[in-house]
């Protein structure tokens, strides 16, 4: 080997050992957390300069305003009624560990069934909305079930890896959505990782529909799971 | 002075911008060496690109866009800072180019026999330690061409310089930043000693 190719080689090796860096998790929970409370100001904004342009219609004046203010209470309580039962949750990691729990000992009822083919007519015979599931994803599927979560149906997909239990969860994005937390960016998806008493969870959302693998298994393999999900779901919206 | 966005923009940030947190985080984190200076610099990043969501064309890469607006935001915290203490002029941190054979790096280049084990054998916080004591021009091409993967043109693009300028830069960066490594790695016995003794 030359100098000049030792030199390339060096770039070459120094450049993947850079590139991996990008794949590095991050926790941007206090960020986002910032974040948040900016937009809602942000939001605030909107409604402050509604607030400053209206003026009470001439008819209102001759109305009670006591009467008013009864109205706009019971408007308000409808709404915040309306928006609560449609609105998106924010998995917790804690509800979502107790979820696996629950199934891998049994102490929540499945359906046993024999592939993933199955479990997929399965969910969809009982859940006529229930987000698309994956279906070339070839794992060792042995039962699935439908669940309550945070006031939010869900479906689950109960598997093995190596020896172990993994739960996969899949939800719609209006009704269920990843939390702050440690994200990690693969082959362009984006993947929030959260651990809890010892249970991994890998969370993505992939169009309309959230997905989230957790296990007891390491952080890599149930990427490497999570990836197969999201590949398979990009697959299936392309149909 | 209150900016008011509509619903549309705010809704368009949040799904464009906001899954690009954690690129601008880790980019922080090269520049900065504290977490909570790291945060500020992205929020302060991210506020200027909410309210200026309207000038990116939705054409385009949204990262490079985040990341320009990131790389002024530093700039100008790193300017204020530097004019509040008043004691360095700003020509004192220009970093100049390199002239022709004034090459100072690559001084343990040949003592690099295993390159990929040792260079993993690093913790990515060690590496991201030393590309902190890298200049910080070098330090944001090796950011922008090696980690985030932008091309050379719009690597080019966002630093302001010529392309060659950014093909010199990463080759010496990396040819700095393993010097940093190597030194590192004969620190921690990771290297024999009659390699060292070789290449002094």
């Amino acid at each position: 080997m030359t100098t000049e190719d030792k030199h390339s080689d060096l770039d070459e090796q120094t450049r993947a050992r850079l590139a991996k860096l990008a794949s590095r998790p991050v926790d941007t929970t206090g960020v986002m957390a910032k974040l948040r409370k900016q937009i809602d100001a942000e939001r605030g904004n909107q409604d402050d300069s509604t607030a400053r342009t209206f003026k009470f219609p001439s008819w209102a004046r001759w109305a009670g305003r006591s009467a008013i203010a009864a109205t706009l209470i019971i408007a308000a309580t409808l709404l915040f009624i309306t928006t609560q039962s449609g609105s998106v949750v924010y998995a917790a990691p804690d509800r979502m560990v107790q979820l696996h729990r629950d199934l891998v000992d049994g102490r929540a009822p499945v359906i046993p069934v024999t592939n993933l083919a199955e479990a997929r007519k399965t969910i969809e015979s009982k859940w006529h909305e229930a987000p698309t599931l994956p279906d070339q994803w070839d794992k060792n599927v042995h039962a699935c079930c439908l669940r309550d979560v945070q006031s939010r149906q869900v479906a689950c997909i109960l598997m093995k890896e190596a020896d172990t239990p993994v739960t996969v969860v899949v939800a719609r994005t209006k009704d269920f959505q990843s939390p702050d937390g440690p994200t990690v960016e693969r082959n362009g998806q984006t993947y929030v990782v959260k651990s809890h008493d010892g249970v991994n969870m890998i969370m993505a959302q992939v169009k309309d529909r959230w997905i989230c693998v957790m296990s007891e298994l390491p952080v890599e393999p149930l990427f490497q799971l999570a990836e197969g999900v999201v590949a398979d779901d990009k697959t299936s919206n392309t149909k | 002075m209150a900016v008011k966005l509509t619903d549309e923009q705010i809704e368009r940030f949040e799904r464009q911008a906001i899954p690009l947190l954690p690129v601008l985080l880790r980019a922080a984190q090269f520049m900065t060496h504290r977490q909570d200076q790291a945060e500020d610099l992205v929020q302060e990043t991210m506020i200027k690109a909410m309210r200026a969501i309207d000038q990116f064309d939705s054409v385009s890469d949204m990262k490079p866009w985040l990341l320009t607006i990131q790389r002024r935001t530093f700039i100008d915290l790193y300017r204020s800072r530097k004019q509040e203490r008043a004691q360095r002029s700003l020509e004192d941190e220009k970093i100049p180019e390199p002239a022709a054979g004034d090459e100072k790096f690559g001084a343990f280049d040949d003592q690099w026999h295993e390159p990929e084990q040792l260079l993993n054998r690093f913790e990515d916080e060690q590496v991201i330690e030393a590309m902190r004591s890298l200049p910080e021009d070098i330090r944001w091409t090796l950011l922008l061409v090696d980690v985030e993967q932008l091309d050379h043109p719009q690597a080019a693009n966002m630093l302001e310089v010529p392309v060659g300028t950014i093909k010199s830069r990463a080759h010496r960066g990396r040819g700095m930043l393993r010097d940093k490594l190597y030194s590192l790695a004969k620190q921690r016995g990771w290297v024999t000693t009659d390699t060292q003794d070789n290449q002094t």
